[in-house]
């Protein structure tokens, strides 16, 4: 992936086709009806694991947002994450890097970019279903439009 | 008496993609128990194609892997596409196998660097190894990233392609992307080299077994995308006839399908591959084999590593010959009309064979789908290659140990679970 030259701020929504693990998809998908500036990137990323480093070197300001499963707060709750949460949650993918060892990894290589935040929505084990609980869909809609309102 | 009982279990996941368990008791020095267990989603992608149209097929079953999307919808075109009449133009051929090998280096790359290396290094993961040796973990990204960068140049992106399509592509490249692509394919020769050599001089058990190889071959060249099924035993099979001697069976203890050739388990993937073809290797390639003393065919699991290595720096190769002498076609792809029927199609994932059928009705819509995927052909052998290692290894030897040894043997295969690392889980009862 290349960005584009005056792309500085990346938004990343992470997740997978399977029913509620498309919660990052969906702020991606509720940001792209907003009018957000030019400077910044939305993209859908599907299980990326290590190719995460790829896109993040790329950009000065960066937004993560995947779908984490917990018992702590409600379905569809949105919630910011520090790395040592992530750390503390179980591999999120088995077929490559989960996103919290794609974080760590890139932290040991010392490749961290300059600004980085991430935020959770709360979903339960996800099925084989292709669509998302109107729960999530809702806490997907709040978190987009919360990133949208502190855009300059 | 003294029983240990040692389970294996992939956590919880979020990613509905790859779970497995292993079970494994060990009771006065004999090996009770062993069963191995991995959850497969292609057989849920099954259900799913029925009742859509074929030329949806490609899109939906790159939906089915994170890792080899381009080897579903090889496999998938293939099978669809021999329902035909008009063939694929030489360009669509060639530029599909040259996909194909963006697959296999990224593949191949982040398997050896994130995931086998630690084993062999002695590390917990990629992540405590990369603070040791940074250099290794970002070659083994840099490598990644080219082979990513091969897909996106057909497939328009890395992650789930949506360039290929019935018929060839639906975009051809432009030649300055391919010219720049190519220079950054030869810079990484030299890396991809010095990979090889580095793994070669590894520590890596000496463990030769008895197995049976299976893999696709083609006469003109080193099998990837295209291909019949070749075995040690000397069967050759069309896509066809892979039913009549492979059979599927449930297992009380999987979701899984377990596959065996004719009764017996076998291996499929990279060191297969290279047992059976590794006289079509280029010359350059023949002399490596030399260099590292790589005596083949191979009935050490442990040299699946070196196979992976030599692999990538094939398709380095490959890609290079290829796109070197491209041009830009008239069309990326050619109009295709599929009759009702039939379709079989396979090719040669990274992690092996992956077979695809598709009946197709009169109104163009899939009735049925079956896809082999290679995970579920290889679990008898990993089941066979476990009873076998870890009885060689020691049933005495203490607990840590024989699991970080489980965890290598099952790694050599590259199923889906081996890359949650580190993924077993111990409990030691006595009584």
């Amino acid at each position: 992936m290349n960005a584009h030259s005056a792309d500085t701020e990346l938004i990343l929504g992470i997740g997978s086709p399977f029913g509620d693990d498309q919660a990052g998809w969906a702020v991606i998908e509720a940001l792209q009806a907003l009018s957000l500036p030019d400077h910044i990137r939305l993209e859908r990323l599907d299980r990326p694991g290590s190719r995460l480093i790829e896109y993040l070197g790329q950009y000065d300001r960066i937004t993560l947002i995947d779908a984490v499963v917990t018992e702590d707060q409600p379905v569809g709750t949105w919630l910011p994450l520090s790395l040592d949460q992530l750390e503390q949650s179980q591999p999120a993918s088995s077929h490559g890097l989960g996103l919290a060892q794609a974080l760590a990894l890139i932290q040991a290589l010392g490749e961290w970019p300059p600004s980085l935040r991430i935020f959770g929505i709360c979903i339960d084990p996800p099925g084989l279903e292709e669509s998302l609980s109107p729960a999530v869909i809702k806490g997907a809609r709040q978190l987009a439009e919360t990133l949208f309102s502190e855009v300059d | 008496m003294t029983s240990r009982r040692i389970r294996i279990d992939v956590p919880a996941l979020t990613r509905v993609e790859g779970e497995g368990s292993l079970r494994l008791e060990v009771r006065d020095g004999q090996l009770i128990d062993l069963g191995l267990s991995i959850f497969e989603p292609p057989r849920y992608f099954e259900k799913f194609l029925e009742g859509r149209d074929a030329s949806e097929v490609v899109d939906i079953v790159a939906r089915i892997c994170g890792i080899c999307p381009v080897a579903y919808q090889i496999s998938a075109l293939n099978a669809l596409e021999s329902l035909a009449g008009e063939p694929l133009t030489d360009w669509a051929r060639s530029m599909r196998r040259v996909f194909y090998c963006g697959e296999w280096l990224q593949s191949h790359a982040l398997h050896i660097h994130l995931l086998a290396l630690p084993d062999f290094l002695g590390f917990d993961d990629a992540v405590s190894m990369a603070a040791r040796h940074p250099d290794a973990v970002k070659r083994g990204l840099r490598l990644q990233g080219l082979g990513n960068a091969l897909i996106k140049l057909f497939g328009g992106r890395s992650v789930h392609p949506v360039g290929a399509r019935l018929g060839g592509f639906h975009h051809a490249p432009s030649p300055d992307d391919v010219t720049a692509i190519v220079e950054k394919l030869k810079a990484a020769q030299p890396e991809a080299r010095d990979l090889t050599h580095f793994c070669a001089g590894l520590s890596l058990p000496d463990d030769p077994q008895s197995f049976i190889c299976v893999a696709l071959h083609h006469p003109d060249g080193y099998a990837m995308e295209s291909g019949d099924i070749r075995t040690s035993e000397g069967l050759t099979l069309k896509a066809h006839q892979f039913e009549q001697h492979f059979h599927e069976h449930h297992k009380p203890d999987s979701t899984a399908l377990w596959s065996d050739l004719d009764g017996q388990p076998y291996l499929t993937g990279p060191l297969a591959r290279l047992n059976l073809n590794h006289a079509q290797l280029p010359a350059f390639l023949q002399q490596r084999l030399n260099e590292i003393g790589l005596s083949l065919p191979s009935h050490n699991m442990f040299h699946s590593l070196l196979a992976r290595a030599i692999e990538i720096e094939w398709v380095l190769h490959e890609a290079i010959e290829r796109l070197s002498k491209y041009l830009l076609p008239p069309s990326a792809h050619t109009p295709l009309t599929l009759t009702e029927g039939v379709g079989y199609g396979m090719s040669e994932a990274p992690r092996g064979l992956l077979w695809h059928r598709y009946a197709l009705g009169q109104d163009g819509l899939i009735k049925a789908a079956r896809i082999v995927p290679p995970t579920s052909q290889n679990q008898a052998r990993i089941e066979a290659d476990l009873h076998r290692s870890l009885t060689a290894f020691g049933l005495d030897q203490d607990a840590e140990a024989l699991r970080l040894r489980a965890e290598q043997v099952i790694r050599n295969y590259d199923p889906c679970i081996s890359c949650a690392t580190h993924f077993l889980t111990l409990e030691k009862h006595e009584r």
